[in-house]
């Protein structure tokens, strides 16, 4: 079973792979860190690949209707669902 | 140097080193936006190998990268074909051929005989989809719910969809199936890097070329053997 910790940590790693961000980046990212729409990184193309990198790393299956603005709003609404799927 | 080959449906522009060397690489694209985002790895990855003394082809499949035939007008079999085409050529001037493909490459480097294949994250036609149809889903969110309707810049017949959407890479002799560090699926080997292809800013690691390269060139040379 993995803990909120883990998977915050997987995601911070996936982030960095797809959106190519710099550790210090990285290790500013607190829960509270906004994402699509804060993160200029993060449009829409790039939103398409870190879903299905999350996919492949978490062996989960992300639905197209459960991706909405709630749920890429922080990095702790992201974190939540992840726990959430893998919890099923 | 920019050069073409012919098949069945006419000519298509590709890069290649070394046409006389006696072990030849051909080295296959990964689909779609995969392949711009990968272009300057796969650039770098051919002068690599041809420095390595290899033969290296780069060629874009019809209705990709530099061709001039439209994308509606291809299938799945118009790519074996060309593919074909390319290695018969190579193993009738009695040269060893091993195809390097990436991605989506993989799902149709099945259909033809050479000396050995090696693959890098190897993808599901589905799954391929998937990260379009996604991209699609992510645009018209962001222009809320505007009714604009594309899909990701690639104008895809019907027809291909459907054979994309079953595409599996299939099984083939003499393979090696390398994988990053990071992804879970089973692999031959695996080497440190991040997945260029998700990038959508174009970026590039001169570290895992290089372990590309390495790789790609011990592969090719076991297979002359």
């Amino acid at each position: 079973m993995k803990t909120t910790h883990d998977i915050e940590q997987r995601l911070h790693a996936v982030l960095a792979d797809v959106l190519g961000l710099f550790p210090a980046r990285i290790a500013e990212i607190t829960p509270a860190t906004g994402l699509f729409g804060s993160m200029p990184e993060l449009d829409s193309m790039a939103v398409a690949g870190l879903l299905t990198e999350i996919e492949d790393q978490f062996h989960i299956i992300i639905d197209d209707e459960e991706v909405n603005g709630d749920m890429l709003e922080t990095m702790g609404s992201l974190t939540h669902y992840v726990a959430s799927k893998l919890a099923k | 140097m920019i050069s073409t080959y012919s098949w069945s449906g006419g000519a298509e522009p590709m890069l290649w080193s070394g046409p006389s060397a006696t072990m030849q690489i051909i080295m296959l694209q990964p689909l779609f936006e995969e392949a711009n985002r990968m272009r300057k790895t796969l650039v770098d990855v051919q002068r690599g190998l041809y420095a390595n003394g290899f033969g290296v082809a780069l060629p874009d499949l019809p209705g990709t990268g530099e061709s001039l035939a439209p994308l509606t007008d291809q299938t799945f079999d118009d790519w074996q074909r060309a593919l074909k085409s390319l290695v018969v050529a190579r193993r009738d001037a009695g040269q060893t051929v091993i195809l390097a493909s990436f991605r989506g490459a993989t799902l149709i480097d099945s259909s033809v005989d050479c000396d050995g294949v090696w693959r890098l994250a190897q993808e599901t036609g589905a799954r391929l989809l998937r990260d379009i149809s996604r991209t699609v889903l992510a645009r018209n969110a962001a222009l809320q719910g505007d009714a604009v309707y594309d899909r990701a810049g690639y104008a895809l017949p019907l027809g291909f969809v459907a054979a994309l959407e079953i595409a599996l890479p299939q099984p083939v002799q003499n393979l090696r199936s390398v994988r990053l560090l990071q992804d879970p699926n089973e692999a031959d080997a695996r080497i440190a890097g991040a997945p260029l292809w998700r990038r959508s800013e174009p970026d590039e690691d001169p570290v895992m070329t290089q372990a590309i390269i390495d790789d790609i060139s011990a592969w090719t040379t076991q297979c002359a053997a």
